[in-house]
């Protein structure tokens, strides 16, 4: 890899970040932002972490930007006079933020300059690479990581998305349903179902094989939370809210939550611990084919469910408060 | 190269700590969260590279690059976006009993 | 046969990146938003077309090839449909005829 293109990359990098820092229109720093993003996940992928990358790309470049359009959307902003603190002596401003930054960025570079000599892997990792395919069955290093190796640190990620999704419904719960869209034009309309099907073909593609290519069961399941935002924004809220109940939701998350737990109760009544995978009840299968890797199939397709309910019942929670202005446009 | 990558890491750490310092619009103070969490990610994905690998998928072509960073940052991936949609929603709440997003403006608890 | 394919892919790419410049000039310089959706939207796909293509040879066999295909296909069905998308809804504000103010403050 070569160092001219990592360093033109971090260049830009630190400059999306700057214009996204400095601006004041808040929507034109989110898209900096947004590029940012963007362009991390090219440096993850020159890095060789696909699996990192493709999340990255899809989570924080695409997921976090519509939920910011859709809470940039929700709120009133009156300018305030002057912008900065009204009540704070002048070196309390941004010179004494720049002062205690600079000197942060001073002291962590110092501390990780010590790091910058040869990279030694570690024995784990070693032993990862290693001993995958035997252990596990599986191709994918990072996904046998995540779903066998340290599956119940997965397990604590799932009931990550469940607080944030239980929070989110708690505090914007008690409004008012005011209007729904009648989404946008009918070109848009039939291109979308047009669409439609390879884009679920594609997330379920990324879900299903995430034990053999790069991918798996959070970059699926955000695809498929993606198709749900795109058919809110396209469709209407009402259309979509009627095609994919919230009920229905609710139900895939928590069965997707069930299905990981009941998974590695099997584990326990088989005698090989929870979450066991080829020590438990699960065939290894030949490697290379889809019916491989004990539970990973299982375990991926559990988390997508997670993930993907969650996702798009966190946007639908924001959006179905929506007040729109001229309504009566025929589609 | 991994002195780029750290330095970059630390500018863009301090980029995130000086816009939670100093800007005053909530929406700001979201975007310095984000870039905070993209400096780690970068740190850790970068710190994983081993000059020559290849990607950790099986069969590997020559050595491998370190895959348990990667897990970590997929997981990090996965809950800073959750805690960026949960900060999200405060704001919206917020919004809604003050109508603005300036930090000054949330008053009520003080004193 | 494979160096002058990979030849011309590279001046495809060359291409694309000029029609991908020309966008950008166009958001910035075209007076009204009509003129700037339609000089960025045209031009950014055909310079992203023409980048995919010119990928093409150097991606790995026939494989890679077809997925980068794919996925022009794709941008050129999508493309057109989100700028139609932002046009209908700033013809449904009636921004028509309104010269875009640049010196307006943003919300901070």
């Amino acid at each position: 890899m070569s160092e001219p293109l990592l360093a033109f990359l971090y260049f830009f990098i630190l400059l999306t970040a700057v214009v996204a820092v400095l601006l004041d229109d808040l929507l034109s720093s989110f898209i900096s932002l947004s590029v940012t993003g963007v362009l991390m996940a090219t440096v993850f992928a020159l890095f060789r972490a696909p699996d990192v990358a493709l999340t990255q790309a899809i989570i924080n470049s695409g997921l976090v930007t519509s939920l910011f359009l859709v809470a940039y959307s929700q709120t009133q902003r009156t300018p305030s006079p002057a912008g900065e603190c009204r009540e704070c002596p002048f070196w309390l401003r941004w010179p004494g933020a720049a002062l205690v930054s600079s000197l942060f960025a001073a002291v962590l570079f110092r501390g990780l300059y010590v790091l910058s000599g040869d990279r030694i892997p570690g024995s784990t990792s070693a032993h990862y690479l290693s001993q995958t395919l035997e252990e596990t069955g599986a191709l994918n290093v990072v996904a046998a990581i995540l779903l066998d190796y340290r599956a119940f640190d997965t397990l604590g990620e799932t009931t990550v998305i469940f607080t944030a999704v239980f929070g989110i419904s708690l505090l914007l719960s008690g409004g008012k349903y005011v209007h729904s869209g009648h989404g946008l034009s009918f070109i848009v309309k039939r291109g979308m179902a047009l669409l439609t099907p390879f884009i679920l073909l594609y997330a379920a593609s990324i879900l299903f094989l995430g034990h053999l290519t790069p991918g798996g069961g959070f970059q699926g399941g955000s695809v498929f939370a993606t198709v749900a935002i795109l058919i809110c924004v396209v469709y209407g809220t009402n259309f979509e809210a009627a095609r994919i109940s919230p009920k229905s939701k609710e139900t895939f998350e928590a069965g997707g939550a069930m299905l990981f737990v009941f998974i590695g109760l099997l584990g326990i009544a088989w005698g090989g611990g929870f979450l066991a995978n080829l020590s438990g009840p699960f065939p290894a299968g030949t490697p290379g084919s889809l019916f491989s890797g004990g539970n990973m199939l299982l375990l991926n397709l559990a988390v997508g469910m997670k993930v993907g309910a969650g996702l798009s019942s966190i946007f639908y929670t924001m959006i179905k408060i929506l007040e729109l202005e001229d309504d009566s446009w025929p589609s | 190269m991994a002195v780029m990558s750290f330095l970059t890491v630390s500018l863009l750490f301090a980029l995130g700590l000086f816009t939670v310092l100093s800007r005053r619009n909530v929406f700001k103070t979201v975007i310095g969260l984000t870039l905070m969490e993209s400096a780690v990610l970068l740190l850790l994905i970068s710190w994983a590279y081993i000059p020559g690998g290849s990607a950790p998928i099986l069969p590997l072509q020559g050595k491998g690059v370190d895959p348990l960073p990667h897990a970590f940052t997929l997981t990090a991936i996965v809950i800073g976006a959750c805690d960026i949609a949960l900060a999200f929603a405060f704001i919206m709440k917020l919004n809604r009993f003050e109508r603005s997003v300036n930090v000054d403006d949330f008053r009520r608890l003080k004193g | 046969m494979t160096p002058l394919l990979r030849f011309l892919g590279g001046i495809s790419i060359f291409a694309g990146v000029f029609f991908s410049f020309a966008a950008v000039v166009a958001i910035l310089r075209f007076p009204d938003v009509y003129t700037r959706l339609h000089g960025g939207t045209k031009a950014l796909s055909g310079g992203a077309i023409l980048i995919l293509l010119g990928a093409m040879p150097y991606a790995g066999g026939i494989a890679g090839a077809l997925k980068l295909f794919l996925i022009a296909v794709f941008f050129l069905v999508s493309n057109p449909m989100a700028s139609h998308a932002i046009a209908r809804a700033c013809h449904r504000r009636a921004l028509a005829n309104r010269p875009i103010d640049e010196k307006r403050r943003g919300d901070v």
